[in-house]
């Protein structure tokens, strides 16, 4: 797309756009070396959440499971039965193309997919990132509230939506409540008024 | 691998009605669904008019409000919303008032319908939700309109095709076969004069070997059972059953015929089930035929309740179904053992003559005999009134406990025994005479001769306009207890576990012996509260707003009925039996202000009759 499209789609109401929430769990903290063992998402049409559109793929894969595997609870068989991560990152392009992503600490969901990315030869952008946990930072600081530590994580920040505390760290389970934080920072934060996706990118960066 | 999140699943299956789901349509449910995010600054993306969905709140607060403001109720964690606008197909008009953002988890209206359709506690549980729902909210004539409850006017689809009476069978018949229609109606100077149908030519004509230049007046019904235009689908409806005809003339407010409606055009409107029940009921060939048909009206009420605004609608209904088969199985008598030797009249007494019949409602009949009537035909009679009591009881109106019923020789009376029988109750008002007097003074013409009911019913009025008489049952009125006591509680009765109020002797029953006694001091003889009330409007003896406080109530107590009655959980409970506990704060309340209107029109009656003494 041009950026003259693009920069047309961004002048939108946010509520126009297409959003997509994704979690995707590693075999360690590294982007660089350690590999995706599972990959979730679900569309954001607001005020909807599709989860009718959500998917979990686990990435086949013969590495050796490490330490991570406290925290994802996935065994070396699961991640055995796993799709290869070709088929996965292409049934992930068909469903994101065109949508922006957003995601905890995006970052690192998209340093992976990246190297997923390069690895397979694969040239793919979504048409922009929000991160929910740059958001939030933003937010408080913006009210000069000290930031205690633990205060990002994901059960803190919906907490103070009101959101339920989860048990977290199941791909889908992580997407879809990053997804909800999604629309309650921006509905809280707009008012309900229409502003742009832009204006919403910018609080998400 | 698809959403079916274990979270979900998990919450789901402590929500009913999803409790109840078998695996494979939970696993629907959760594949199938969506999650929204709600807040105060997205309430109106969320509730969209146009877009009818079924809501449930996984976690949140918020109130359910009318479009007036009027709240509803309180929606919390595992609470559904919206699915009254998906059973009736109406737009959705509530709003909501957040009181703590959460997350709404919605379905699709087909989504609904196929776990509706494929699950049978799905289905019975939104039934009876949808139900109590109808009481709380209240009815608004300006919202989206019932099938039933459009007018005939907007259905009417041509002019009426009419002939002058002075015609010859042959000139009608030639244009019912241009025009293409299947009766014409005889008019002279837009006066109507009668009705001829195809199947008066086949019956009246052909079959009798007429000759078809002989005017038509002399193969046509006259002075036929009209409707009139600004009536609705469910007054023709109503006729249709009662009189068992297919052509309805529709008449304007100067009673000009300005068309026909058929049985036809109503089933056109929409395959419903009462006018596939009442033409069943009237095509059923014998007593077996009409008992199979019979049986299925409290499955088809049920249904039908969920559709229709004012469920009030369906003790009307139940009413004109009691009355059909009445007359069906007069008709199979007759079939059997001739017509009628002389002029009768089968009298519906108490909850038949008012029309508020409901499931549980027993038989209340009985026969008015020509005065001319000999033994041998009284015999016919006897005979003739078992046959349809019994009948009646195997179709599901029960045999009365009473024994008031036109099978029992002392209510099979002449106009001039039934005028004694008046006669004495009134003159010698004991208990108990009152208490028969208030069942026979609610009479109705099921079937018969209707001039030799109107006459009657006539005297009888007159006779009663008596003071001691009113002010006998303004006493017995007073005695009667409503189960409102100290500080504004409810009084329940207990029986075993139950504790409970009677909604029908100590609420319904005082209240329409209250306004009977209105309407027998005016010489009122219709027999149904609301149209009591409608004609002592403006009357001195009752003020118009103790008056429209009296219909409220009523209105509210039946409503409240027939909902209990329809989705009643166990066989145990008493039919009228209602546990205030088990009502909504709103019901409490509503319930609560209709005792009080009774208790207060109760003084009323002591005070205004109670001096007469």
């Amino acid at each position: 797309m041009t950026w003259l499209g693009q920069w047309r789609e961004h002048r939108q109401p946010w509520q126009k756009r297409k959003w997509l929430a994704l979690d995707i769990e590693t075999n360690g903290l590294n982007p660089e070396q350690d590999g995706m063992l599972s990959l979730a998402w679900v569309p954001i049409y607001p005020p909807c959440i599709a989860l009718d559109q959500s998917r979990y793929h686990l990435v086949h894969s013969d590495i050796a499971l490490n330490q991570s595997a406290v925290v994802h609870r996935l065994s070396q068989e699961d991640i055995a039965s796993g799709r290869p991560l070709r088929e996965v990152i292409e049934a992930f392009i068909a469903a994101a193309d065109g949508h922006y992503l957003v995601g905890h600490h995006l970052a690192f969901d998209w340093a992976v997919l990246q190297r997923a990315l390069y690895l397979l030869g694969i040239k793919w952008r979504p048409a922009g990132r929000y991160c929910t946990l740059h958001a939030e930072k933003k937010r408080l600081e913006r009210h000069s509230q000290g930031i205690s530590q633990g205060a990002l994580t994901l059960a803190a920040s919906r907490e103070r939506y009101g959101l339920d505390a989860f048990v977290g760290h199941h791909a889908l389970q992580d997407a879809i409540a990053c997804a909800e934080l999604f629309l309650a920072q921006v509905y809280l934060s707009t008012g309900g008024k229409g502003v742009s996706a832009r204006s919403v990118l910018n609080d998400g960066r | 691998m698809t959403s079916d999140s274990q979270d979900i699943r998990r919450f789901l299956q402590q929500t009913p009605p999803f409790d109840g789901l078998e695996p494979d349509l939970l696993k629907r449910a959760t594949d199938k669904m969506q999650a929204m995010y709600l807040c105060q600054a997205n309430r109106d993306e969320i509730i969209r008019g146009d877009r009818p969905m079924l809501y449930l709140v996984r976690s949140g607060a918020s109130d359910l409000i009318d479009k007036d403001g009027q709240h509803i109720e309180r929606l919390e964690p595992g609470d559904l919303f919206g699915y009254p606008s998906l059973l009736t197909g109406r737009p959705i008009t509530n709003k909501l008032q957040v009181i703590a953002d959460g997350i709404l988890w919605t379905w699709s209206a087909e989504v609904f319908d196929e776990l509706r359709h494929r699950s049978q506690s799905f289905e019975r549980y939104f039934m009876n939700a949808h139900g109590q729902r109808l009481l709380t909210e209240r009815s608004t004539r300006s919202g989206g309109l019932d099938w039933t409850e459009k007018s005939l006017a907007s259905i009417l689809n041509r002019e009426p095709v009419a002939i002058a009476s002075d015609a010859t069978i042959r000139e009608a018949a030639i244009k019912m076969s241009q025009e293409r229609v299947s009766c014409l109606l005889v008019v002279d100077e837009e006066q109507l004069r009668g009705i001829l149908t195809d199947r008066d030519l086949r019956n009246r004509v052909v079959a009798a070997g007429l000759s078809t230049e002989v005017a038509v007046t002399a193969v046509m019904t006259p002075m036929p059972a009209v409707v009139y235009a600004r009536e609705s689908l469910f007054d023709a409806l109503t006729a249709m059953g009662q009189t068992n005809i297919h052509h309805l003339p529709v008449l304007d407010e100067h009673e000009r015929p300005v068309g026909v409606i058929t049985a036809t055009d109503l089933m056109q409107q929409q395959r419903s089930e009462p006018v596939l029940l009442i033409n069943a009921l009237f095509k059923a060939a014998d007593r077996e035929a009409l008992v199979q048909e019979a049986k299925k009206i409290p499955d088809y009420l049920r249904s039908f309740a969920s559709r229709v605004k004012d469920i009030g609608t369906i003790g009307r209904l139940l009413t004109s179904l009691t009355d059909g088969m009445t007359k069906k199985l007069i008709r199979l008598y007759e079939q059997e053992h001739g017509s009628a030797p002389c002029a009768y009249v089968w009298l519906a007494f108490g909850s038949q003559a008012r029309g508020d019949q409901t499931l549980g409602s027993d038989q209340d009949n009985g026969l008015l005999l020509a005065d001319t009537v000999t033994d041998g035909q009284r015999q016919w009679f006897a005979a003739m009134a078992t046959y349809v009591c019994e009948g009646l009881a195997d179709c599901g109106i029960r045999l009365c406990p009473g024994d008031i019923m036109a099978m029992n020789p002392t209510w099979q009376k002449t106009s001039v025994e039934w005028d004694d029988q008046f006669q004495k109750w009134i003159r010698s008002p004991t208990p108990k005479a009152i208490m028969h007097s208030m069942i026979f003074f609610d009479s109705r013409a099921v079937a018969g001769h209707a001039s030799l009911y109107r006459s009657h019913r006539e005297r009888v009025a007159k006779q009663a306009q008596r003071d001691m008489f009113l002010g006998n049952i303004a006493r017995h009125i007073g005695e009667l207890s409503v189960p409102l006591g100290l500080f504004n509680r409810f009084r329940t009765k207990s029986e075993g576990e139950f504790e409970y109020i009677d909604i029908k002797k100590q609420a319904i029953a005082i209240l329409n012996d209250i306004v009977r006694l209105y309407a027998l001091a005016k010489g009122i003889t219709a027999p149904s509260t609301p149209a009591r009330l409608e004609q002592l409007r403006g009357k001195s003896l009752l003020s118009d707003k103790d008056n429209a406080n009296l219909l409220e109530a009523w209105q509210f107590l039946t409503q409240l009925r027939l909902n209990i009655q329809m989705y009643r959980q166990h066989e145990a409970i008493p039919a009228n039996a209602i546990d205030p506990e088990s009502l909504s704060m709103l019901q409490r309340r509503q319930l609560k202000a209709a005792f009080r209107v009774i208790k207060n029109a109760q003084q009323g009656v002591t005070f205004k009759f109670g001096r007469n003494m």
